[in-house]
């Protein structure tokens, strides 16, 4: 038990520690086919005049009356690039609501591309804050444009305006790769009429200024794919590189424009890197090209300063060549990285162990619960201990160890036959039961889901007792067998977050600090003499433990979360459930299937020893 | 709940089997995409059983071609037909049929161990009765390991070629109990003729044979010629028995060996018949003798054979292959007293060792374990069980996630996947090693009482 609270409390010491100098690296540019940089870019001059003519055109799309007229007016605009141009409508049912739109897009043909890998461009007609996104659709089509008077590109471009910063990439990205063809009750999406090759890098534009234009101080990068899947560190880099390096333009990373570079915002850029690859969601037009192993990235317009549209035209021409460049796909860089700032990282090698010994300290644990569990003598919960004082009085068994010769309980040495049928079922039982909080919050329509949630907060609170009871009363369950529950449980839940640690480090970090506590319940025992030692100690622990994991439970979590983020439950609940069906986010089933039984376990383990029907033995002794 | 608990107490193996059969059939039904998921996984499916690649040997057959032409079917010719009679499985009356099959295969794997552990072979042989024997495990626990391990569970949706192999090294080791010689040897045979490696299992199920056959006939004996002897209860190892009497050994092996070779060209003439060339000798049995196919699996060759340069390909083949040879015989020699143990270690042997190892075969293994389950107590005090089935329960969820992050994600590579079939093998062997310890154990204690519960220590 020491070794596991050891390795909790290092494991998040190794977090602290990771912002500084000596446990992170400077980025660099691993792949050198790549040269970010290294070309002239032309974008500029007289391009600016279309870009102008372009934006207007774009702005007055916007006001037309409806979405059709908007599709149809961006197809044209594509048609007359000289582009093949395609629409591809969607549509996703998820919580009672129907999320629709048509996606459009045009490729371009690489002079030099023989059809087998490509490119992609985009910009969402409204960005992730859902304002129209005037600017950067006039830019892409200017850059589409532009791009096809050139005779440098070996690879094909896809150009592509999405209806939607989320669902319209989800749906023509997953249509690109036909995985989901077939309607179903959530999700109806068109296959492609025009595709090219496979998808090297897709890089999406977000800058949703209207025809006045406004001037941007930084680009933020947007790098988070869904379910916590990142794009190669090298692409990153050269966004950063060209950016920074050949145009002049800072970038910043999670909107934290003002990056001193100090511990504490270096640490603060680590958190919300965390925070936002646990929750697993979108987080601009580039999230859903993830999961289908393409490099992608949003560069989104911040602040106020003197760089102008061209100049985020020429970062995006400076990008595509580089892309243009890749002899195969990205592979020589991390994939599992935390940035620090756009500067520094930290690799998996220097993170990952954070949350291995957070997962570790559950199976010591269970391993010690398992040790404990065929001590005897068999006892039954809640029962005054002074049987088994007698019975160690009785038998002393010499030991020796070395030359010295201890007296040892019998009882204390002998390894009692294992009953592991009941915690087996009973575990297996809880795990199967948590699919029911996790259908309902993710199949009921929007006006019952907060209802819903409440009761299923209550009820999980509920749950454990009524379980308890069960176990002890009817069943008979003794102390070892609560032991092997306990055991049991957390055995699962290590093996379960070491796992989730490899695919998605963040939200298995988190869900496993979450949790800890459920490591160090012991069931509460209430009524021992006040003369034993160290009652007080035992009142102390009994008291600490019931309140941490009253406050450390999922539904109380998911409901600080929405606090935390000022939003409405509702919100939230709809939020997840439409990630689960239309994003295919698998954070809400980690919550619900790993960690929810293991809470529920544990509370059946602390509130055993707790028996209303009789005298505490304290008194009848 | 008494009504239950009472039904169960009447027909354990009526429930038993029938809740399996319902749990399979709802798992198919319920979830109809899951049986083609788990067609497709590298653990379950390797290029020598995979469900998918008899599909398409299907394909050729039922056309009149040369299944074997193509080069991706490996499995035993005699499946085609019986697989050409079910619909489709693409269609879902042709996947619930497949499934039924399947369902039926484990039933009957389950009804062969419940026979054999209720033979008592076990614990109790011709020369030896274990100090143990009354602790051994009820057949009906050890049927219900069986039926719902989630290994075989997985196998069952997965539908490998592998499961009618186990159903019938099982039926093997059951009428082996039986001490019926010929459909020992026959069912050993068909076994062979679908994956090769249960040849393997030819001696230690051969000893098992005979030493069941000496049993009866000790039986029959002491019924017999000694009245008296029945009433002692706890016959001892050292009842003097007079060696003539008992069947002797080479025409026994003879007899054995015969049937069984015989059972196996009966089988391949049958196979040549119903195909157009002798082609499919090379593609069903050089398969796993060469490896030319080097498709991930649980197991320790391919990556092994991948790295390796061509020059030095025969060679290590040549010692892997004497390597699992090695444990046969010699299991046989020093588990003379007690054949069952060496006919489930050397199933666990193959298990993890064979070219391409599956979960399926671990799965049946880890349950035929169970059989042994009057001497866990001895594994026990060893205390590297619980830290082995935790390693394993650890594998079973990252080899998947890691295959995930090798094959999809392309953020893992190949030794991603390698290390934790290392780390899977590496716990089945520990379990393996920890039965053959507590084996050897036993006999121990049978012969010095006095040594019971004290350390081994090497002197």
């Amino acid at each position: 038990m020491g070794l596991s609270l050891i390795c909790i409390l290092v494991g998040i010491s190794w977090l602290l520690l990771l912002p500084l100098n000596e446990y992170s690296r400077q980025t660099y540019i691993s792949e050198n086919a790549i040269l970010p940089g290294q070309v002239h870019t032309y974008f500029g001059g007289s391009e600016h005049n279309v870009f102008r003519a372009y934006r207007q055109e774009v702005w007055s799309l916007g006001h037309r009356k409806s979405e059709e007229e908007v599709t149809d007016g961006l197809y044209d605009l594509l048609q007359e690039i000289g582009l093949r141009p395609a629409r591809q409508p969607y549509s996703f049912q998820v919580a009672g609501e129907t999320i629709e739109g048509t996606n459009v897009y045009g490729l371009l043909q690489g002079p030099r591309a023989d059809a087998t890998e490509a490119m992609v461009l985009m910009a969402a007609w409204r960005n992730f804050d859902g304002e129209v996104n005037y600017s950067a659709v006039a830019l892409v089509l200017t850059l589409a444009r532009y791009f096809k008077r050139w005779s440098v590109w070996s690879k094909d471009i896809l150009v592509l305006f999405p209806a939607n910063s989320t669902y319209g990439p989800e749906a023509w990205v997953s249509a690109y790769h036909s995985t989901s063809t077939i309607p179903s009750a959530s999700r109806n999406i068109s296959a492609l009429p025009v595709k090219a090759g496979a998808l090297q890098g897709a890089i999406a534009l977000d800058y949703p200024v209207g025809p006045w234009g406004k001037r941007f101080d930084k680009l933020d990068v947007l790098y988070d794919g869904v379910n916590g899947a990142l794009p190669n560190l090298d692409l990153l880099n050269t966004a950063v590189s060209v950016a920074s390096s050949q145009m002049g333009i800072g970038c910043s990373l999670h909107g934290m424009i003002d990056h001193s570079d100090s511990y504490q915002d270096r640490l603060k850029c680590l958190a919300k890197g965390v925070m936002s690859q646990a929750a697993g969601h979108a987080t601009g037009p580039h999230s859903a090209f993830m999961p289908y192993h393409i490099d992608a990235i949003t560069l989104k317009t911040v602040g106020d300063g003197w760089h102008d549209e061209m100049s985020l035209g020429r970062v995006t021409e400076s990008m595509f060549r580089s892309i243009n460049n890749l002899l195969e796909k990205f592979h020589q860089s991390f994939f599992f990285y935390i940035l620090l700032n756009t500067h520094r990282f930290v690799s998996i090698g220097s993170y990952l162990p954070a949350a291995m010994l957070v997962a570790g300290s559950f199976t010591i644990n269970a391993l010690a619960l398992w040790v404990l569990s065929g001590r005897g003598p068999v006892e039954s919960p809640g029962k005054p201990k002074s049987t088994s004082e007698k019975l160690k009085e009785k038998a002393l068994v010499a030991v020796n160890d070395g030359k010295d010769v201890m007296l040892v309980p019998k009882a204390e040495l002998e390894v009692i036959e294992r009953k592991m049928f009941l915690p087996a079922i009973v575990v297996l039982g809880v795990h199967l039961i948590s699919l029911v909080p996790l259908y309902v919050l993710t199949h009921k329509e929007k006006s019952g889901i907060t209802f819903a949630f409440a009761a299923l907060a209550i009820s999980s609170y509920l749950l454990p007792i009524y379980l308890s009871g069960v176990l002890v009363r009817v069943w008979d369950a003794s102390v070892q067998q609560l032991q092997m529950l306990q055991s049991f449980s957390l055995l699962f839940v290590g093996a379960t977050l070491s796992t989730w640690a490899t695919i998605n480090f963040s939200l298995a970090l988190i869900v496993g600090l979450l949790a800890s506590p459920l490591s160090f319940i012991r069931p509460i025992t209430l009524g021992t003499s006040p003369t034993e030692p160290n009652a007080l100690l035992n009142i102390v622990h009994a008291v600490a433990t019931s309140f941490v994991w009253l406050i450390t439970s999922p539904p109380l979590a998911l409901f600080a979360l929405s606090w935390y983020l000022g939003k409405d439950i509702t919100w939230m609940l709809v939020e997840i459930a439409k990630g689960w069906a239309a994003q295919g986010v698998w954070s809400i089933l980690v919550i619900w299937s790993v960690w929810w039984p293991a809470w529920v376990l544990g509370g059946i383990v602390l509130v055993s020893s707790i028996r209303f029907d009789r005298v505490p033995p304290a008194f009848d002794m | 709940m008494d009504a239950l608990t009472h039904v169960y107490h009447d027909h354990p193996k009526t429930v038993l089997f029938s809740t399996a059969a319902a749990l399979r059939i709802l798992l198919a039904v319920t979830f109809p995409g899951l049986p083609d998921l788990l067609t497709g996984r590298v653990e379950i499916s390797t290029p020598v059983n995979s469900f998918k690649r008899l599909q398409e040997g299907l394909f050729l057959y039922d056309r009149g071609l040369d299944p074997y032409d193509g080069g991706i079917f490996h499995q035993a010719p005699l499946l085609l037909p019986l697989f050409s009679l079910l619909p489709s499985p693409a269609t879902w009356a042709g996947r619930i049929a497949s499934i039924l099959l399947y369902t039926a295969l484990d039933v009957l794997s389950a009804d062969c161990l419940y026979d054999i552990a209720k033979s008592g072979a076990a614990a109790i042989s011709s020369l030896y009765r274990s100090p143990r024997a009354d602790r051994s495990w009820k057949p009906e626990s050890i049927i219900a390991v069986y039926l719902f391990n989630p290994f075989t569970l997985l196998a069952c949706l997965g539908r490998p070629t592998t499961s009618f192999t186990i159903f019938f090294v099982l039926l093997s080791i059951r009428h082996a109990c039986e001490a019926k010689i010929t459909t020992t040897a026959f069912a050993l045979a068909i076994a062979s003729y679908i994956s090769l490696h249960p040849a393997l299992l030819l001696p230690p199920i051969g000893l098992l044979c005979y030493d069941r056959l000496c049993h009866k006939e000790i039986g029959a004996n002491i019924q017999s010629g000694k009245p008296g002897a029945t009433s002692d209860s706890k016959p001892s190892t050292k009842v003097a028995v007079d060696q003539r009497s008992l069947p002797a050994g080479l025409p026994f092996a003879i007899l054995l060996a015969v049937t069984y070779f015989a059972g196996l060209a009966f089988l391949v003439g049958l196979s040549r018949f119903l195909l157009p060339s002798w082609n499919f000798i090379s593609s069903v049995y050089m398969t796993p003798l060469t490896l030319p196919d080097l498709t991930p699996n649980p197991g320790l060759w391919w990556y092994f054979f991948i790295e390796m340069f061509d020059a030095f390909r025969e060679f290590f083949l040549g010692v892997f292959w004497l390597h699992m040879l090695s444990y046969s015989v010699p299991f046989c020699l020093r588990f003379r007293k007690q054949p069952l143990v060496a006919v489930v270690l050397m199933m666990g042997v193959i298990a993890v060792f064979q070219p391409y190892a599956n979960v399926g075969d671990a799965g049946a293994w880890l349950s035929c374990l169970c059989l042994l389950g009057h001497i866990f107590e001895v594994c026990s005090t060893h205390r590297y069980t619980f830290p082995a089935l935790a390693a394993l329960l650890y594998t079973s969820l990252l080899g998947p996630a890691f295959h995930h992050l090798w094959i999809y994600a392309g953020s893992g590579n190949a030794n991603f996947f390698y290390a934790i079939t290392l780390v899977w093998s590496l716990a089945l062997l520990i379990l393996l090693t920890d039965m053959v310890y507590a084996a050897l154990r036993d006999e121990w204690e049978a012969e010095r009482p006095e040594g019971k519960g004290k350390e081994v220590r090497q002197i």
